[in-house]
This record gives structure tokens, C-alpha cells and sequence, in this order.
């Protein structure tokens, strides 16, 4: 089947790697994630409740006890599932697996049922418990290309797909592929340790399925079969000293 | 026919008669569910090249601006300082030129002096205020500001440093101004080689945070990454030593806990282990014999075994760890703030840089180190560009800024121009730069946003901010080659500011003083004309604005790597001389028998000194360690606060000899029992809602004491007592304190 204007649907097929050696758990690819999609602060009292919005957040575990102890960053952000089960729950197709392997959020479809929420293993899904707070002047930093969402319904990592839309676009009028590498989601632009990848990973020449194929990858959850897109790169540490 | 059929088939009907309906056939329709990527409507918009001003490191960036709004700002992919990638702070630097707490107007003081009481002025009595009390002030002005090196300081040196007692000076910074220190063993400037961790295979980072605090937290983050995954067949290991597990050691694979202050000491004791081996083995042929003797006996009461008590490592450790510098190098060791941060500081760092310099000619010999560039050679071009903005070299360190504040409290100085730094907040509070600012005759801020500083003068400038205005820097820590950052403005100023050098230079120009430029933008182009000879990258057949173009739309101007040679480190006889400098004193510590706990400050990556701390964005980013939001906190070590009863969320009291602050316990297996920990960077009480009153300002807790040597504050050697002040607080943490998962089950 071919999707309109665009090339014919198993051309791209999104996917990430997180290489967990590389990152040192900075924040730099949260605060970038919030700048780009327009991701509201919830402030004091809303994140004290638990209704903080990140779409991109930086688990932390403490390992061990003093003084052997080892600190471990985990950047987690929307897996983009082949097999999502927030798909399934979701009354009114809010939620769906886009022909490029994305799952994808229709805001103006969704209820806030939270079904989806509450069936996602990873907790990366974010409901809007109140309008967004860009008020005053605040509203001159917002990107234009990404809705504002509204009270009630729920938002997640999109995979940038502004992003990926401009690329192709351009690629488009160009008569040509995306090559690799030309689209980065703003996490992957920031990245100082460059620890993520972005990429088509059906184009065998890109880095992301050279990474993914590396010997290192993970994915997390994998007994819950859900087949995510976004895979980690495990560090390897034998004999440090 | 079954009901199934007559569905399928009244289905073919219905569809054909909705074709027919409308007179054309779409041969495919398209499912809705594939349209809406949501919201999604990307539209084009212009991206200009900049320099991003959050801290001192001189970041190169590009900015996207859409309908004359600046909405996203990226690395600039050319920039050898940051090479396209950003740190939290410039990710959200947006959120301030946007900010609802943003000087609109030009304020006069109106109530007593430090009152905080203004009144709304024009643009033209400002300025005609601000000329006149420079002009009546000759040989009584200060200008203070961050240590940024930028234009807005070579006019002002320009315009005022002609006068006799004009004062140029700087507000101290506890991560930096220690690395100020530490250049002075291999060379006079004030200026410290990058250490070369992207082509080492093992780094000791000695207490140095460079991923929070240190020289550029983003270039020292593109090399971890470049030295851990970059390479195909090598993974560089590193290991930190410290008093506390910092964001930092938590990416390397191995934490030492040493004692605070003995840092040093522990540099000496792996040297002890590399010096033996060089004779031993007769490595590194290129190190004078002699010397090798010299040092052997300097090094003699550093062995492992004597120092291993001290030090908190096993003498079999010490040696393992000094392994790579000899078999492995390029190893490389990394001095930071907790060397950095004691009365032996100064002994410490040089003893960081004798390893380095012992292993990198051992390596060299092996030819595993290539001759790399390093700033050391570039220091002559570094100080002609300061030399063209008018500016000296000079270290910024704490003993200059106490100099200046004695100078102010004794009644020298009439007038005092502040530009964008708030020593009232984050200098320690025993110095009371606050009440030496209200015996300045005349004290004139430029800021963005009130803050306590700035609340403290007689006439407040609002300046652009750094995306609307002009202006030009030499950041002081960059690997490689210097570089000159450009700033333009990107978009139209949002508020009724003006730029800084601009309102400096009419003010004196309205005085009938003789100034150098008719505004900021003049004076840089001036510079690129004058010096555009010295731009080799630049096509000389360019015309003056082509020239000016490409200038601008690069970021900058740096010499390519190519062009300069690279440096072999000095082999000169200083470094053989070092003898008498292989010796690290024991540190001293303030606060007698009653402060049992040493007081650990430092910077987290998202308040950093304190100026993030009215953005959202930055309050709302989960601390990395921590993950806390929106509060600051004390930690200490799990043992530390059961001995008190406290935890988490427990208020305590932290006292040290000179104040004492009050916050919630974090308990925290990575720090040693012995020490107790804040971040700086909370505790604002006129800094706008979002940053007023949250949290304690552990800057109220140290003395003045400083390295002898260097002049550096010695920050942390301070020593405190705790009690529980009853009560508790929620705390906002992000994660579980073992994570929502155990890590575990992703057996990373």
C-alpha cells in the first residue's frame, strides 16, 4: 500500500539506540525535548502530584552500598513499540502505529480516557491536567511547528515528528531519499556525548542498524514482547583498573 | 445469499454511488488514520550563527527564528569548542529573553540605598546620569563583571582605564578560577592545557566534575563519549576519586572515596609509582637522569605504603591504578574543584600535572601519543585577541574580588558599573559584598532580570539579551586553538533594552569623553578590519562586508588545526626543576572540634551558580543524582543521618563558623560519612517568583580562606555541624531513589 506523497511505506522505518556507555545523564536531551514541543512546566505542587510532563526523562539507579557504589543513567522516552499496548485500549484510535514504524498520538482524537497511560509499561505517556502555562510573553518562545495541547487529553515523544516531516519534505522536493543522518530529533541533535542515534533502520548503510547490530543492543521489557523501537547500547565494563 | 455476502456487497454499492456522487474516481483512498502526525505543520524559518552567553565557556550556537521570534537554539556543527552539541542551560536560554520577569525600563533608586525602591526613568536621563557620575568620578570606578572577556569590558577599559585608579575586575568562580591556578606550573599564563580525554584509554579524574562545573562542560562530555565508544577496539575506562559520587563519577566505571583535601596527595603517591618504574625499566628516555633522581627522593614519603592510611586506598590499589599511566598512556589524570578547592590546592593541581607530564613522555617514547595541539602554544594568539579588544590577561580569582570588596567597604570607590554577575548572591556570604556595594557612592547594573546584586544599585540598565545584541568574546578555557566568538543579534530586542556597550559607550560620549566606537557593533567590526590580516581563513579578496558576512555567519573566527603547529608539551627545564614542588601540605580546615562534617559545595548542571534558577525548564529538570525538582536539598550519607534520626525529607540545620542554613535531608550512598553536601544555586531572594525562596544559599556558610599560593577561594575547607530542626517536606523527586525500576532487571 502507498501512502500519499510520500514513498512507499516500508522505505523508513524510524528506530533509535541509546548508547549507555556514552551517556552521563546531563539533561541536556531533556531540556531540548521540552524547547522543541513546546512541553509546558507543570510547577511545584502539579509535580509533587506526579504530573510532570517530560516525554524524554532520565531514570537514575544507585547500585550497591557504600562505598562500592555504582550510579547508572537511563535516558526513557516513548519506545515506539511495533506491538504497543497502549495501541489496543486506546476506545477511540487516539493512538496508532504509523505506516513508518512510529506510534503516533491524534490529540484531537483522544478522551483522556488515560487507558493508554495506564497500559504502557514504560510510564512515558503524560496526560494534561491543566492547559499549558505559556502565558505573557512566554508564548513568543513556542515552536510553531507543534500543537499546544489542551487539558485532558495525553501527549507523548512524537519521535520529533516535525522533524522527520521537514526532512522528508525536503528530500521530497529534492527527488531524492533522506539520507541518513539528516534528520535528528532534538534529544539526538543535543546529545553532547553524542549517545543517540537516530535513522531509518531498514537502510542498511545507516549508522543506526550498524549500532543496532553492534552486539550491544538491548531493548527493555523484551519478555513483554512489545518490540520497541528505541534500543539501548549496553556499556561494558570488565577490568576497569 | 448469507448476511455476510449482503454486507459485502451493499458495501460495493454504497461506496460506488458516493464515487459517482462526486464525478471523479480517486483510485486509492487514503485510511484517515495515516493522516495526522499530529499538530504537525513544519514551517520554515532562518537559523543565524551566535554565541551562547549562559556561562563562560563560549559555546558556538545557531538560533532558529520564526516571525522574528527566536525559538530554538543549537550547537553550532563548526564550532571547535562544542562541534553542534549544548548543555541544558543553552537548551533553555530561550526561556529567557522571553521571560516575564525581564527589566523592561531603566530603573532609578527611589527609597534609601539597597533599598530595593525604584522609579521608572527615561532611556536619556539614564544615560546622561550614568555619563555624568563617570565623568565626576575620576580615579574611584570599578567595573565588575563574570570573567567573560567579552566587548562590553575591552569599552569599558577603553573608555575608563585611562583614568588612574580604575579598577577592572571580575566576580569569582569556584569551578574556574582554580584552573587559573593550576596553568601556572607549565607556563606563566593564566591558562591550563585541556586535558586530551578523548585520545586517552584511561583517565583519573582527581575530584574534577567536568561534565557540572569545570572549563566546558559540553567539550568535556564530546570527548567521554568520543573516548569511550569512538574507537574501534578500545573503551576508555575511567575512575574518579572524591569525597562525593558526583554526576560526573557516576559515568565512570569506578569511585574512590578519598578524604577531603588528600587528593593531592594521592597524585604524588601514583607519581611515587610511575617515577620508580621509569627507572626501573629505563623507560622514557627523553627525561633528564638527574631529574629522575631529584624526584625519586622528593616522591620517597609519598609510596603507597605511606600514604595509603590517608589517602583511604590500599597501597595495592594506588599501584593499580598507576598501572596505565605507564603501560597504557596516553593515560591521563584530570585535577578538578576537590583538589582544587583546599588550602593545598595550588600542590595538588601541580602534582596532577607532573603525572601528566611524566606519563605523556613515557607514552611519547612508545609513540602511542601523537604531538598534540595544545593551547600552550597558542597562548601569544589568545592574548593578542584579548589585545584587540582592549582587554589584559588576567586571572580571574578570588583574592582580586576581596581586594575589590575591602577597597568598597573602605569608602574608595564613587562609582561601580555591574555587568551581568551577582557577587551578593554567590560569593560567600562573610565577605558582604552587600554592604561594601552600599558604600559606593554610585553603583549602575546591567542585567536582564533583578536579582540581589542588582537590587542593590542606584541605577538599573536592563541589557539585551545575549540573542539581541552585539558583542564579542575570547572564552578563557578552549581545547585547541583560541577562539574569537561572535555574537550578532538574531532577533529584534523584545523589550525597551539596550545593549550594554552601547549604553556605555553614549554615556561617555554624553559626558564629552573621548570613546573608541560609536556603539558595540562598530567597535567589533573595527576590530575585524584591523586585525583581519591575522584571519588567514578569511579570502582576502573579500570585500569588507563580504568579510564581515562570513564572519558572522561562521559564529567567529578560529585558526583551523591545520594552520597551527602542533606543540610538543614543554620539555623545558622548568619541568625538570619541578623538585621543590612535589610536596603537598596536609590541608587545613575552618572550624575547630565542634564541626565534625566537612561542608562539600557544588555546582549541579542545571542551577549552576545560581543564574538558571528562574526558569522553568531548569527548576523542573530532575538534578541528575538526585532527581530533585524545584528544591535544594543536603545530602549525606544514609549512616551520617540515621546517627541523627533523619530521613528523607527531615529538615536539618547545617552550622559552620559563619552562618547556618536550613534544608531537607537527602541521604545518599555516594558520599563518604564524613562529608555533607549542597548545591549551589538556591536560596534567591530577589531573583522573580520562580526562583525566590526556594531552598537555602549554602554560600552562607563559608569563610573567605584561600589557597596562599594561587589566590583561588579554598571553597571547600570549610567544616560543619548538623542538627535536626524538626519537621519535614515532601521531596519532589522524579524517581524512586532506586529508580521506578530496579536496575537490575535491564542488567545494564
Amino acid at each position: 500500500m502507498k501512502s500519499f506523497n510520500y514513498k512507499k511505506q516500508n522505505d523508513y522505518k524510524w528506530a533509535m539506540t541509546i548508547d549507555l556507555d556514552r551517556c552521563n545523564g546531563c539533561g541536556a536531551c531533556v531540556v531540548a525535548c521540552q524547547a522543541e514541543n513546546n512541553i509546558a512546566t507543570v510547577g511545584e505542587k502539579q509535580a509533587e502530584l506526579g504530573r510532570k510532563m517530560h516525554w524524554l526523562r532520565i531514570e537514575r539507579y544507585i547500585e550497591g552500598t557504600y562505598p562500592d557504589v555504582k550510579v547508572r543513567f537511563l535516558p526513557m522516552m516513548c519506545q515506539h513499540c511495533d506491538y504497543a499496548p497502549c495501541e489496543s485500549v486506546c476506545p477511540v484510535w487516539a493512538t496508532y502505529q504509523n505506516p513508518e514504524g512510529l506510534n503516533v498520538q491524534v490529540y484531537n482524537r483522544c478522551i483522556g480516557t488515560r487507558f493508554c497511560g495506564n497500559n504502557c509499561p514504560y510510564s512515558v505517556r503524560y496526560f494534561n491536567w491543566y492547559d499549558s502555562n505559556f502565558e505573557g510573553p512566554e508564548s513568543n518562545q513556542l515552536n510553531p511547528d507543534v500543537s499546544l495541547r489542551e487539558k485532558g487529553i495525553m501527549e507523548k515523544c512524537t519521535m520529533c515528528m516535525q522533524r522527520i516531516r521537514r526532512g522528508k519534505d525536503t528530500a521530497k522536493d529534492e527527488g531524492r531519499d533522506v539520507e541518513d543522518g539528516e534528520i535528528q530529533p532534538a534529544c539526538a541533535q543535543t546529545c553532547p556525548t553524542n549517545a543517540i542515534t537516530f535513522g531509518n533502520i531498514n537502510d542498511h548503510e545507516s549508522k543506526v542498524h550498524e549500532l543496532v547490530h553492534s552486539g550491544r543492543m538491548i531493548r527493555l521489557f523484551e519478555d513483554k514482547g512489545t518490540h520497541p523501537s528505541v534500543m539501548y547500547l549496553k556499556g561494558g565494563v570488565a577490568d576497569v583498573i | 445469499m448469507d448476511r455476510r455476502s449482503f454486507l459485502k456487497v451493499g458495501a460495493v454499492t454504497a461506496s460506488s454511488g458516493v464515487l459517482g456522487a462526486c464525478g471523479q474516481v480517486t483510485k486509492k483512498v487514503i485510511p484517515f488514520v495515516t493522516r495526522p502526525d499530529d499538530g504537525v505543520n513544519p514551517v520554515d524559518g532562518y537559523w543565524y550563527a551566535t554565541t551562547c552567553a549562559e556561562c563562560n565557556s563560549g559555546c558556538g550556537v545557531i538560533v532558529r527564528t520564526v516571525n522574528g521570534r527566536a525559538k530554538k537554539i543549537e550547537g553550532n556543527a563548526v564550532h571547535p569548542v562544542n562541534g553542534g552539541k549544548l548543555c541544558a542551560k543553552g537548551q533553555a536560554a530561550v526561556q529567557r529573553v522571553y521571560h516575564r520577569d525581564r527589566l523592561t525600563q531603566p530603573l532609578m533608586r527611589k527609597g534609601a540605598k539597597g533599598s530595593g525602591k525604584f522609579e521608572p526613568v527615561t532611556w536619556e536621563k539614564a544615560i546622561a546620569t550614568l555619563g555624568e557620575k563617570l565623568a565626576g568620578a575620576e580615579g574611584s570606578v570599578f567595573y565588575l563583571n563574570s570573567g567573560n572577556n567579552d566587548i562590553t569590558a575591552g569599552v569599558a577599559n577603553a573608555i575608563l582605564g585611562k583614568m588612574s585608579g580604575f579598577t577592572m575586575a571580575t566576580n569569582h568562580d569556584p569551578g574556574k578560577e582554580s584552573q587559573f591556578a593550576g596553568g601556572a606550573t607549565l607556563n606563566e599564563y593564566p591558562h591550563t592545557p585541556y586535558p586530551d580525554l578523548e585520545n586517552a584509554e584511561f583517565s583519573l579524574l582527581l575530584g574534577a566534575d567536568i561534565f557540572e562545573s569545570d572549563r566546558n562542560p559540553v567539550f568535556f562530555a564530546r570527548s567521554f563519549g568520543a573516548s569511550r565508544r569512538d574507537r574501534p577496539s578500545i573503551r576508555g575506562r575511567l575512575v574518579y576519586c572524591g569525597s562525593r559520587l558526583s554526576s560526573t563519577a557516576a559515568s565512570c566505571d569506578k569511585w574512590f572515596p578519598v578524604p577531603p583535601g588528600y587528593l593531592g596527595v594521592l597524585a604524588l603517591s601514583i607519581a611515587h609509582v610511575v617515577v620508580e618504574s621509569v627507572i626501573s625499566r629505563g623507560l622514557a628516555q627523553s627525561i633528564q637522569r638527574n631529574a629522575l633522581g631529584r624526584w625519586s627522593e622528593a616522591l620517597a614519603e609519598y609510596a603507597p605504603e605511606k600514604v595509603a592510611d590517608k589517602v583511604e586506598i590500599k597501597a595495592e590499589l594506588i599501584r593499580r591504578i598507576a598501572r596505565p599511566f605507564i603501560d597504557e598512556a596516553p593515560a591521563v589524570a584530570i585535577a578538578g574543584d576537590d583538589i582544587a578547592g583546599y588550602s593545598n590546592g595550588v600542590e595538588g593541581l601541580d602534582a596532577v600535572a607532573f603525572l601528566n607530564m611524566v606519563s605523556y613522555e613515557i607514552g611519547r617514547e612508545k609513540l602511542r601519543i601523537k604531538p598534540r595541539h595544545t593551547p600552550v602554544s597558542d597562548q601569544d594568539l589568545k592574548q593578542r585577541m584579548l589585545a584587540w579588544f582592549g582587554l589584559a590577561p588576567e586571572k580571574q580569582t578570588f583574592r582580586r574580588l576581596k581586594e575589590l570588596v575591602d577597597a568598597m567597604s573602605a569608602g574608595k570607590y564613587k562609582v561601580g558599573v555591574i555587568h551581568h554577575t551577582n557577587p551578593v548572591f554567590d560569593t560567600p556570604a562573610s565577605l558582604d559584598v552587600k554592604t561594601a556595594l552600599g558604600k559606593v557612592g554610585f553603583v549602575a547594573a546591567f542585567a536582564n532580570f533583578m536579582d540581589e546584586t542588582t537590587s542593590q544599585a542606584d541605577l538599573v540598565l536592563p541589557d539585551h539579551h545575549w540573542l539581541e545584541s552585539w558583542s564579542a568574546q575570547v572564552p578563557n578555557f578552549v581545547p585547541g586553538v583560541p577562539v574569537l566568538n561572535l555574537r550578532q543579534p538574531v532577533i529584534r530586542p523584545f523589550n525597551d533594552t539596550r545593549s550594554a556597550t552601547d549604553v556605555l559607550l553614549a554615556a561617555a560620549g554624553k559626558a564629552g569623553m573621548k570613546i573608541p566606537a560609536k556603539n558595540g557593533e562598530e567597535y567589533i567590526r573595527k576590530i575585524v578590519d584591523k586585525f583581519r590580516a591575522e584571519m588567514l581563513e578569511i579570502d582576502p579578496t573579500l570585500s569588507r562586508d563580504a568579510a564581515w558576512r562570513t564572519l558572522l555567519s561562521k559564529g567567529g573566527w578560529w585558526p583551523s588545526e591545520e594552520e597551527q603547529e602542533p606543540s610538543e608539551t614543554p620539555s623545558n627545564d622548568k619541568l625538570w626543576a619541578m623538585k621543590n614542588r612535589l610536596k603537598v601540605n596536609d590541608p587545613s580546615f575552618e572550624g575547630g572540634s565542634g564541626f565534625p562534617y566537612h561542608l562539600h559545595l557544588y555546582q549541579t548542571v542545571h542551577m549552576g551558580r545560581g543564574a538558571g534558577a528562574n526558569q522553568g525548564w531548569l527548576q523542573e529538570a530532575p538534578d541528575p543524582i538526585t532527581t530533585l525538582m524545584w528544591q535544594s536539598w543536603v545530602e549525606m550519607n544514609p549512616a551520617t543521618a540515621s546517627k541523627y534520626g533523619l530521613i528523607e525529607g527531615d529538615l536539618v540545620t547545617v552550622t559552620s563558623p559563619h552562618g547556618s542554613i536550613t534544608a531537607p535531608v537527602f541521604p545518599y550512598v555516594g558520599i563518604r560519612p564524613d562529608v555533607i553536601s549542597i548545591p549551589l544555586g538556591y536560596g534567591h531572594t530577589e531573583y522573580g517568583e520562580i526562583a525566590n525562596n526556594r531552598g537555602a544559599n549554602p554560600m552562607k556558610l563559608i569563610g573567605t580562606g584561600m589557597d596562599s599560593q594561587s589566590g583561588a577561594l579554598a571553597w571547600r575547607s570549610c567544616k560543619v555541624n548538623v542538627k535536626k530542626a524538626g519537621g519535614s517536606v515532601v521531596m519532589l523527586r522524579s524517581a524512586h531513589p532506586e529508580g521506578e525500576y530496579k536496575g537490575e532487571i535491564f542488567q545494564l
